[in-house]
């Protein structure tokens, strides 16, 4: 029993992590209708960044994990305006579903994903990089139960983030005409909306929340230029388990990719572990092809 | 870090392969095969130094004298992360260069065993450090192996290691927990032991926790091997943010047995940044070819000209090779490949470079191609640094049975 409780926190923290990567792709897709292959090095940026300024700022001079953490939070802003001029050199012609340039946004995204990690490979090196902290290798213990500090970090700041980000998509008015724009982009235009910049502050955001997810992912995780082809499968997994374009359904898809993935291994070989994932994933589908939060269109 | 310029222009795909040694003029060309992109591009480039110092050396003492003196130049090509890629880049090599006459890679199993089928078919001689045993037990004519093949290793390994616990606490551990990938590799060196090699050395195994790289979390293995009777912890981990993950984990949940491994993997330079050392202190590791006393002076150009603290298994293989190919060449004085090949098979090196290099301190190569009478090396980390401790001529620190 108690096994079965260690590993569903296990899976739990580990699958908050998942779900904040996820949102961001899963925003990008539900308002530009744009299938990002190059997210997973969005967040590998995001990781050299925050191995950077953790250095810069020094972890010695705060609580070990507050370096980290501001440095991946900062990863957050740097990444949004990343993402903006991506948007407008390279993606502006190819996003929205009037565009009919499905082909053109595969072979950019999976263009930009080639060259970031081939840049990231000439900058960097191909040796992982690992951020001085001793999170990963610390813990709490809550009685029997033991929490990798790192992990639960990551986990709390996803929870809050993805608490503010849903905050700001039912309340705030620019949450509100991204929904829009992705909703009925034509109706929007005769709102007075102007969907182009809709998609520009999406793709921003939707790489921002991917970047600080990587920033968190980078205390417990050495990473190399390749570490975003890890993610990546994971993340369209969500994505689409919890229902394509879903915020909400990403979040608590990426939640559930990883409790299945860890529990999975108290009755099958670990071997199997993303088997047990892609088997709920194509029940998902089977039963429910728009996905648990997706809308069932006729 | 010290990604090169040509490396770099390789990896984004401008320039397929690159040269050193000798540019320009008499030369006689060599290919080296390795992963220069990918997941395990380090390991690469650690081959590729070690390559670049025998080729400076060579050069410098002369070139290859039976063929007056010509330069050795070396054609690198970059593996990538597949076995698909490793035999597409050799394939593409050899149809650019056809003048070469030999070659050695490709650093992983699985695409050394893609890329030989590419040389065989082109007669190229081949060298490799890969450990597999199915390399050389496929009939064909002109594949060497330069290193212990898995089923050598993984039969030498256990017992040392028992040895070792002997001799530091008088009982020796008999019940294992086997924490592994199931890359070719690890299931090449398991699959004789599991089939009854753990049962003749009187060793049950308590956990087999294989996993499918990469590893998401590594709590249920560190429950598993919690919940278990075993007595000693075996790593055979490809992936270093897997080591970390697992050593973390083995430490967060108290576990306190000692930790032993196969891994090149353990002994690379980047490990020393990215696991804290008291985690890998007294951590046993077997390897193929992992420098020991003997090699002290290549070592010690190694870290002049890499900055490195050491000298890791990948860049004594480069080194090796290099070396080994140039002496197959001096001995068939001629630059054709099928009588290099001759020459590799007949080789009977007992000193000079190429012989000092390995372990064994000789090269003969056996009828399929495996080094004749295989060494195996271990090191251990003390004080955050690998040392040597293997076989017992070449041990740079005395071996101390890990207490956690």
């Amino acid at each position: 029993m108690l096994n079965f409780v260690q590993t569903l926190v296990a899976g739990l923290l580990i699958g908050g992590v998942y779900a904040l990567v996820s949102i961001g792709l899963s925003l990008i897709l539900g308002v530009m209708r744009i299938i990002n292959f190059a997210q997973g090095e969005f967040m590998m940026l995001a990781m050299y960044f925050t191995y950077f300024v953790t250095a810069a700022l020094g972890v010695s001079v705060f609580a070990d994990f507050v370096g980290p953490l501001v440095a991946a939070m900062l990863a957050g802003p740097v990444m949004y305006i990343v993402g903006i001029l991506v948007y407008r050199v390279l993606l502006r012609h190819v996003s929205g579903t009037s565009s009919g340039g499905q082909d053109a946004q595969l072979l950019i995204t999976l263009g930009i994903s080639l060259i970031l990690q081939n840049a990231a490979l000439m900058a960097f090196g191909p040796t992982a990089f690992t951020l001085h902290t001793s999170l990963s290798a610390d813990i709490w213990k809550i009685g029997p139960i033991i929490v990798n500090r790192a992990l639960a970090i990551a986990f709390g700041v996803s929870i809050v983030l993805t608490a503010g980000f849903y905050v700001f998509m039912s309340r705030f008015r620019a949450g509100k005409i991204l929904r829009a724009c992705a909703d009925n982009p034509q109706a929007a235009v005769y709102m007075g909306l102007d969907p182009h910049k809709a998609h520009a502050r999406a793709f921003g955001i939707g790489v921002g929340l991917t970047a600080i997810a990587g920033g968190l992912v980078a205390t417990y995780y050495p990473f190399t230029p390749y570490i975003g082809l890890n993610f990546i499968v994971i993340m369209f997994v969500a994505v689409v388990l919890g229902g394509l374009g879903s915020t909400t359904g990403a979040f608590f898809g990426g939640l559930i990719v990883g409790v299945v993935q860890q529990l999975w291994t108290l009755v099958m070989p670990m071997e199997l572990q993303d088997a047990g994932v892609f088997l709920l994933f194509l029940l998902i589908l089977f039963f429910r092809p728009q996905g648990l939060f997706g809308k069932k269109y006729v | 870090m010290r990604t090169g310029y040509k490396a770099a222009l390789a990896a984004i795909g401008l320039a397929v392969t690159f040269s050193f040694g000798a540019m320009a003029g008499e030369t006689v060309r060599i290919a080296q095969v390795i992963p220069l992109t990918g997941p395990w591009a380090d390991l690469g480039q650690m081959a590729r130094e070690g390559a670049k110092i025998a080729a400076e050396e060579i050069n410098a003492a002369g070139g290859i004298k039976s063929l007056g003196g010509k330069k050795i130049e070396v054609v690198v090509a970059d593996a990538g992360g597949s076995p698909e890629s490793a035999k597409n880049a050799t394939q593409r090599l050899i149809s650019d260069y056809p003048d070469l006459s030999a070659g050695m890679g490709a650093i992983l199993s699985s695409m050394t065993l893609a890329a030989t089928t590419a040389t065989e078919q082109a007669g190229l001689p081949w060298v490799t450090q890969s450990y597999a045993t199915s390399i050389t037990e496929r009939g064909l004519k002109h594949v060497f192996q330069i290193v212990p093949d898995s089923k050598t290793i993984a039969g030498e390994t256990f017992p040392i290691l028992t040895k070792i616990a002997k001799a530091a606490t008088g009982k020796t551990p008999s019940k294992l927990a086997i924490i592994r990938d199931n890359t070719a590799a690890s299931q090449d060196f398991f699959k004789p032991m599991l089939d009854g090699g753990f049962e003749k050395l009187g060793i049950t195994v308590s956990v087999d926790a294989a996993y499918t790289p990469p590893l998401s979390d590594a709590t249920p293995i560190a429950l598993k091997v919690r919940s278990s009777d075993a007595d000693l912890v075996f790593l055979f981990i490809t992936a270093l943010p897997d080591v970390k993950r697992v050593l973390e984990a083995l430490n967060q949940y108290d576990i306190k047995l000692p930790i032993t491994a196969q891994a090149a993997t353990l002994g690379m330079p980047g490990v020393a940044g990215a696991i804290k050392t008291d985690a890998l202190e007294g951590l046993i590791s077997t390897a193929g070819i992992w420098p020991g006393a003997k090699q002290k002076a290549v070592v010690e150009k190694f870290k002049q000209a890499t900055g490195e603290n050491w000298m890791p298994e990948p860049a004594l293989a480069g080194y090796s090779g290099t070396w080994i190919l140039k002496e197959a060449i001096e001995a068939a004085g001629s630059a054709d490949r099928s009588v290099i090949t001759k020459a590799l098979h007949e080789m009977d090196l007992k000193d000079g470079p190429a012989a000092a290099a390995l372990p064994t301190g000789a090269v003969h190569f056996d009828e399929t191609g495996k080094i004749a009478s295989p060494t195996i090396t271990a090191f251990e980390w003390l004080n955050g640094k690998p040392y040597t401790i293997y076989p017992p001529q070449a041990a740079e620190a005395d071996p101390k049975w890990p207490t956690r």
